[in-house]
């Protein structure tokens, strides 16, 4: 982690920490979560205040709740082949940093997916809220650790993480740590560009669903027009880093200098969420900058979303006929310049590309995500995911030697479809199964000659077993 | 028909025969480069590549250096070699409007280290692009979906 980024992490850990000691002792004991005489009454309190599974926390006035989700699951993935890339600068008489050029080819990962694979997404959380003059005083801290146990090139077994932090398992083990104070929110926490979900499938579909440390303001009104509407505005400053998608050879960051600025805007009724975000990412290159004195030069990246939820109970529109069936579809769409890391899809493109005398040319992509879940009974449901990307990463043209130039231009895209149904066995626990297709293609063009595209297609299929609290 | 030093530079203190191992690498798509920069490790080079443009870049750095490229084509040829040694050597034929059909490939990537440097090749289509490089320029990343 670089000096900036690490500071801005530290500022981010300590706003999480710091409200909780100043505030707890500001605040009156009468605050309404902790009055009552008994521990019984406390504990009702609370339940009232802020749900059933809330409890009084001891005399600090804070009510409390614990909870986790652990989820085992086998899967497998029969991907043999899929599209691999591989970034390289091509020696220049012209340029010493070399030419960039991105290549894609059918790559062979039949030993990493020829077994089904064990794994599991375990989370552990706690929430403490009080009332206070300023507002709501809440604090919440989520543990998590996710991943597979999957066969290696070699032979052998490996833990892979799925939900670690620039590499680091440890990091991302905190997957959550935040304290929200009225509208102010600090430490780790959602990304105010995100959606609410990446979709109604255990797998995710491409949609941005990032915990980032984050300072962010919310500013919230309610009943607007009539009871259950709210409509709300965020801001945030949130970690660069977390969204960086970087190879080291076509793009290289250096230390950031600022923050991302993202902001969100939102409007509910009980039936129906409507979400617009926007991002800016900032650039700084050293790929080139780093070994020929090419200048470190700079641009903004910019990611725009637009999503929206709907909940129907279908005896509304079909009477007495669909029983007590109800459903829920969100469609979401991003587009992203310069900072692909907001669309939330593979690691199939760099953010940008850094010619050889520093220039940034910025990959352009979209994603989109359209998601339905139909709840047949109380206890079964059924959902189907549709998601979509798109990126195109380009360069300019740079002189191999004098008279000889090149340059790339490489589209990828594709699609992936997820069904899955899921049974609440006894509250609290469920069993699923999943499957999926996922299809993608690449294709490019080298100094003005076409390449030949490539195509791949494989199944998915997954049965899990879930436990929350 | 022949045409010798169509577009080359040639840095030549002493243009004889270096003894040393020889590199030789073939083309034959309808769009060939082959980049050579082995840095100090400079084995001779021989290229040859039959396609309908052919590109070859060389630039050698050992104290002897020899390079030979053999380039036909059915539209242009273009060769850059550069040698920084005391004993340098460069042949560079070429022949165009040689009545050839270029192969066209399935898209793949090889790229291995070898005694002369990190060698690659990306086929795709009617398109070979070949590099070989040293430790001191070889800048290589791979990435794309996990599974």
């Amino acid at each position: 982690m670089s000096g900036a980024k690490a500071l801005f992490a530290t500022i981010a850990a300590l706003c999480a920490i710091l409200p909780l000691q100043g505030f707890a002792a500001d605040v009156p004991a009468s605050a309404p979560a902790g009055q009552g005489d008994s521990s019984k009454d406390k504990n009702a309190d609370c339940s009232g205040a802020y749900g059933s599974k809330f409890f009084q926390l001891g005399d600090t006035g804070f009510c409390g709740k614990a909870g986790y989700d652990v989820m085992g699951f086998v899967a497998k993935d029969f991907a043999a082949w899929d599209i691999a890339m591989v970034g390289q600068r091509l020696p220049s008489m012209t340029y010493a940093a070399g030419v960039p050029v991105l290549f894609y080819y059918n790559r062979n990962f039949g030993a990493q997916t020829f077994y089904p694979y064990p794994g599991v997404d375990a989370q552990v959380n706690f929430m403490a809220a009080r009332q206070t003059e300023a507002g709501p005083l809440v604090a919440f801290v989520n543990l998590r650790l996710a991943g597979q146990f999957q066969s290696t090139l070699d032979g052998g077994l490996s833990y892979v993480p799925n939900n670690a932090v620039n590499g680091s398992v440890l990091e991302g083990l905190v997957d959550q740590a935040w304290v929200r104070l009225g509208g102010l929110e600090a430490g780790i926490q959602p990304s105010m560009f995100g959606f609410a979900r990446w979709g109604y499938s255990i797998t995710p579909g491409y949609s941005s669903l990032v915990d980032t440390p984050a300072i962010s303001y919310t500013y919230r009104v309610d009943n607007i027009g009539s009871t259950g509407n709210a409509a709300s505005a965020s801001v945030a400053v949130e970690d660069p880093s977390r969204r960086d998608m970087a190879d080291g050879v076509l793009a290289r960051y250096a230390a950031a200098r600022s923050p991302d600025f993202v902001a969100q805007a939102r409007f509910g009724t009980p039936s129906l969420l409507l979400h617009v975000g926007g991002a800016l990412h900032e650039i700084r290159d050293e790929a080139a900058a780093d070994c020929c004195s090419s200048p470190v030069n700079s641009m903004w990246g910019e990611a725009a979303t637009v999503g929206g939820e709907y909940r129907i109970k279908w005896s509304d529109l079909f009477g007495g006929a669909a029983g007590d069936m109800y459903g829920r579809l969100m469609i979401q769409a991003a587009a992203a310049r310069g900072t692909i890391g907001y669309l939330g899809i593979p690691f199939f493109a760099t953010d940008y590309v850094a010619d050889a005398d520093g220039a940034i040319h910025p990959t352009v992509g979209y994603s989109g995500i359209a998601s339905y879940e139909h709840l047949w009974t109380p206890t079964l449901k059924s959902t189907l995911t549709y998601s979509i990307f798109d990126t195109s990463e380009t360069s300019g043209v740079e002189d191999l030697a004098p008279g000889v130039p090149m340059w790339f231009d490489v589209r990828v895209r594709g699609s992936q479809l997820q069904a899955g149904v899921e049974d609440m066995l006894q509250p609290d626990l469920m069993v699923g199964a999943e499957a999926g297709y996922t299809w993608t293609t690449a294709s490019g063009s080298y100094a003005g000659a076409s390449a030949a595209s490539l195509q791949v297609g494989y199944p998915t299929v997954a049965v899990y077993l879930r436990k929350v609290f | 028909m022949l045409r010798a030093l169509a577009f080359a530079w040639l840095v030549c203190g002493a243009c004889f025969a270096a003894d040393a191992q020889t590199l030789e690498l073939r083309q034959n798509s309808a769009e060939n480069y082959a980049l050579i920069a082995p840095g100090a490790l400079a084995p001779d080079v021989e290229v040859r590549q039959i396609g309908r443009n052919n590109t070859t870049v060389i630039q050698q750095n050992g104290q002897s250096n020899s390079a030979e490229v053999s380039q036909k084509a059915t539209n242009s040829n273009t060769s850059a070699i550069i040698q920084y040694g005391s004993v340098n050597t460069a042949i560079v034929t070429q022949q165009y409007n040689f009545r050839n059909i270029a192969n066209y490939y399935q898209n793949s990537y090889v790229g291995q280290q070898t005694n002369y440097g990190y060698l690659s090749e990306f086929n795709s289509g009617g398109l070979s692009i070949l590099t070989l490089t040293g430790s001191g320029n070889t800048l290589i990343s791979s990435f794309g979906r996990n599974h």
